[in-house]
């Protein structure tokens, strides 16, 4: 028993907005796959503090619909005082304008723009929380955004309303979420898999950002790696592996590298132009950020491990991944949802 | 290891339990084996997340026929052994002097006799198979301290007969392997009482300079994984044992050791413990008790054991000790003890009722914090029992600050939820603000 692990496990849902006037964004996200269809949902409560004037505060609700067979995906979003959401530092339990969510359920709907989507959802899983970063991520002022998944592997059921078609969620795997920090990152790509077409109770988190440094210099990217795979965790985000990882963002794909002494893990993450919706998010020191978010995406995985004489593992899935494209660029070419 | 079948004696104890569970983790098949029934149907249960196939033997190992019966139930039950690991032992402190030959026949019959017969019982089969046989000794073999003569002598006896034992069955292809554990906090020593202002300091300060039993199961299981001959579990048994090769520094070593140990008196009995005890008598009896008292928030979530959900808990509570001498001597029953009083609120339960008991620092002993208190709800009395865990210097910023905590009915003792909760750093200025003294 770890005191500092277990500290972390039992924060990892605590809301960190205390009003701080430097600026904040916390966003708490559920997602899942059905598990057949090229169908997703994503569903995110945010809070968003521009820097310097936390009197402008906003509660937020997101929703989006995925359809990978038709291509029309739903995406909606609706804003709020920060005064209509309640949070809380030591208890995980929001109400955001209506819209609930705490450990094991989430209810709530959107109505903008003549377009509605509503959810009434329980999810439930055994899987311990992921931490993206090493301890010390979360405990010291840097890096700016934080990241991590309290429930990776989380079986979701219920339903969700797509402009009055309902949709039945029935056993669907995905995960809840949840990031924070003084600023978005400058750029990054960001990937999960929660369950693979060809290994259901592995678990993949990654990322690769780039962060701005004085004089217009940027960092190259820097990607930490966490998958769980037949029961063990390699956990590949040590500040050196995270440094030394290479990856690759060409498009809408990208590819990343990594090892450490135990295994060496290459892996690819796309999706087609359709199957992004393009969302703006607005960043705590100014401005805004497109993300480019899709949760259909495929992912290749090749696990190697060095210590079993070089034995490797494919993992795949064509449709289950998630993949977000964080990016300043408005010639980005995905369509516009939000 | 799925293949093994593993004779472990001594099973419910402390470093026969994690034992036990490092071999249940490898799916080894087990044969468990303790005098104590209840201790052995506890860890039946706790290992049964596992999947390992295990079964339970109480043996009193003093006894021959009971040894040698257990041995053919086990070789029926399973077929063969592979694996025979003789670990409990039993410890006694006494002069030699003091020793008499009941307690001689005692230690004997458990730490040299009782390891004997389950070697010569499983003996015929190894001889036919292979097999390994693990002995586990002493650090003491080495040192040779005053006043645990005759323990050192049974486990000596123990380590000898198994480095012979060695040579002669390498033969028959049976590896044994001899352990010389260091001190090792378990229950071991709590039954020990304390004479001598050395001995008193040693058993204090056990937790400060002894190995936890995780650790040294974690150390012997992975030396017979290794199949080593030897297993020094401690540097410093391998500096005793080479100190015993120089006659001028075993010499030396023994004086000072029977000084600090046996030859001082006891510890009320000396000059500056007297003086030590008139300066205690005048602070609590001719001057005005010197007190403190502190208000501690904890604030996190809990989950009640048969219901989804996690809910807000919280309480406020103030503690300290009337006479901060005897909260801070060590030697006094008081000692980092004091009383707690507030007012918590379990979500879904109550909030704001009173609540009082005891707040312990158990800093030099197993390194926790104890949060004892209990209060009445829904017409019912209920305890709480919280927990700091791991209390080391380096890591004080989160031992310190997050308790785990049972909560249990009083009537029947059911556990209704557990929690973690947490100490608000931003409570922090208002934390030391409340420190008063009186």
């Amino acid at each position: 028993m770890n005191p500092r692990v277990e500290k972390h496990k039992a924060q990892a849902n605590f809301t960190r907005y205390r009003g701080q006037p430097g600026g904040h964004y916390e966003s708490y996200f559920l997602r899942a796959n059905h598990p057949q269809k090229k169908e997703a949902f994503w569903i995110r409560y945010t809070i968003y503090s521009p820097r310097h004037a936390p009197e402008k505060a906003l509660g937020e609700l997101w929703a989006i619909w995925f359809d990978g067979h038709t291509g029309k995906h739903v995406a909606i979003k609706q804003e709020f005082p920060i005064n209509r959401s309640e949070y809380h530092a030591y208890h995980f339990s929001l109400d955001f304008n209506g819209a609930l969510l705490n450990d094991h359920e989430a209810r709530g709907s959107i109505d903008a723009g003549g377009k509605t989507i509503s959810w009434e959802l329980h999810y439930k899983g055994n899987e311990e929380t992921l931490f993206l970063f090493p301890l010390s991520a979360y405990e010291l002022p840097w890096p700016k955004a934080k990241s991590l998944v309290p429930k990776p592997l989380a079986s979701f059921s219920g339903h969700i309303e797509v402009n009055g078609t309902k949709h039945i969620v029935d056993g669907w795997i995905g995960s809840q979420n949840h990031n924070w920090g003084e600023r978005h990152t400058d750029e990054y790509a960001w990937g999960q898999v929660a369950g693979f077409d060809n290994a259901p109770d592995s678990f993949l988190e990654v990322g690769s950002g780039k962060i701005n440094l004085p004089f217009g210099i940027k960092t190259p990217y820097l990607t930490p790696l966490v998958l769980r795979h037949r029961g063990h965790e390699y956990a590949l985000n040590n500040w050196h592996e995270i440094v030394l990882a290479r990856a690759e963002l060409n498009g809408f794909m990208w590819r990343f590298s990594t090892e450490n002494s135990e295994v060496k893990i290459e892996g690819k993450i796309e999706a087609k132009v359709d199957d992004f919706v393009g969302l703006t998010y607005y960043n705590p020191p100014g401005g805004v950020k497109y993300c480019l978010n899709s949760k259909i995406a495929s992912c290749y995985l090749k696990l190697t491990e060095k210590g079993r004489l070089g034995l490797s593992h494919e993992l795949y899935t064509k449709h289950r991944a998630a993949f977000e494209i964080l990016t300043d660029n408005p010639n980005h070419g995905v369509k516009m949802y939000i | 290891m799925q293949e093994k079948v593993v004779v472990l004696t001594g099973a419910a104890g402390g470093i026969g339990s994690y034992l036990a569970s490092y071999f249940a983790q490898a799916h080894a098949q087990l044969a468990l084996i303790d005098v104590n029934k209840e201790r052995l149907e506890e860890l039946k249960t706790r290992l049964l997340k596992y999947s390992a196939p295990l079964r339970i033997y109480v043996v009193d190992q003093r006894n021959k026929k009971e040894v040698f019966d257990t041995a053919q139930k086990i070789l029926e039950d399973f077929g063969k052994i592979d694996i025979l690991i003789n670990n409990a032992g039993i410890g006694f402190h006494a002069s030699l002097a003091e020793t008499n030959l009941q307690d001689w026949e005692n230690l004997l019959a458990v730490n040299f006799w009782g390891p004997l017969y389950f070697i010569y019982a499983f003996l015929p089969q190894m001889q036919k198979n292979g097999g390994h046989i693990v002995n586990i000794t002493s650090g003491q073999v080495f040192f040779r301290i005053p006043t645990w003569g005759a323990y050192t002598v049974t486990k000596t006896a123990l380590a000898t007969f198994s480095d012979i034992l060695r040579s002669e069955l390498r033969k028959d292809k049976i590896l044994v392997t001899t352990v010389y554990p260091y001190m090792v906090n378990t229950g071991f020593y709590r039954n020990i009482e304390a004479d001598t202002l050395g001995s008193e300091l040693m058993l204090k300060l056990l937790p400060l300079y002894s190995q936890k039993p995780e650790k040294v199961a974690q150390i012997i299981f992975e030396a017979i994984q290794e199949r080593k001959e030897v297993e020094m579990v401690h540097p410093l048994n391998t500096v005793g044992k080479y100190l015993r090769l120089n006659p001028f520094l075993s010499q030396l070593f023994d004086l000072v050791a029977f000084y600090a140990l046996a030859g001082l008196p006891s510890a009320d009995n000396l000059p500056f413990w007297q003086r030590l005890t008139e300066l205690s008598l005048l602070f609590t009896e001719k001057l005005p008790p010197i007190g403190f008292e502190i208000e501690e928030i904890m604030i996190g979530e809990h989950e009640f054991v048969d219901q989804e959900g996690k809910l807000p808990i919280e309480f406020r509570v103030r503690w300290g000790a009337t006479n901060l001498f005897h909260y801070a001597n060590p030697f006094h029953p008081d000692f980092l003890k004091s009383k707690l009083q507030g007012f918590v609120s379990v979500g879904g339960l109550c909030e704001n009722v009173p609540c009082e008991g005891f707040l312990k620092l158990n800093y030099f002993s197993d390194q926790t914090i104890r949060y004892d208190f209990s209060f009445t709800a829904s017409g019912e009395r209920w305890d709480f029992l919280g927990t700091k865990k791991q209390i080391y210097p380096w890591n004080l910023p989160w031992s310190h600050t997050t308790l785990f905590g049972e909560l249990r009915r009083r009537s029947d003792g059911k556990l209704i939820s557990r929690s973690v909760m947490h100490f608000p750093p931003e409570s922090a200025m208002e934390f030391l603000r409340s420190l008063r003294f009186a």
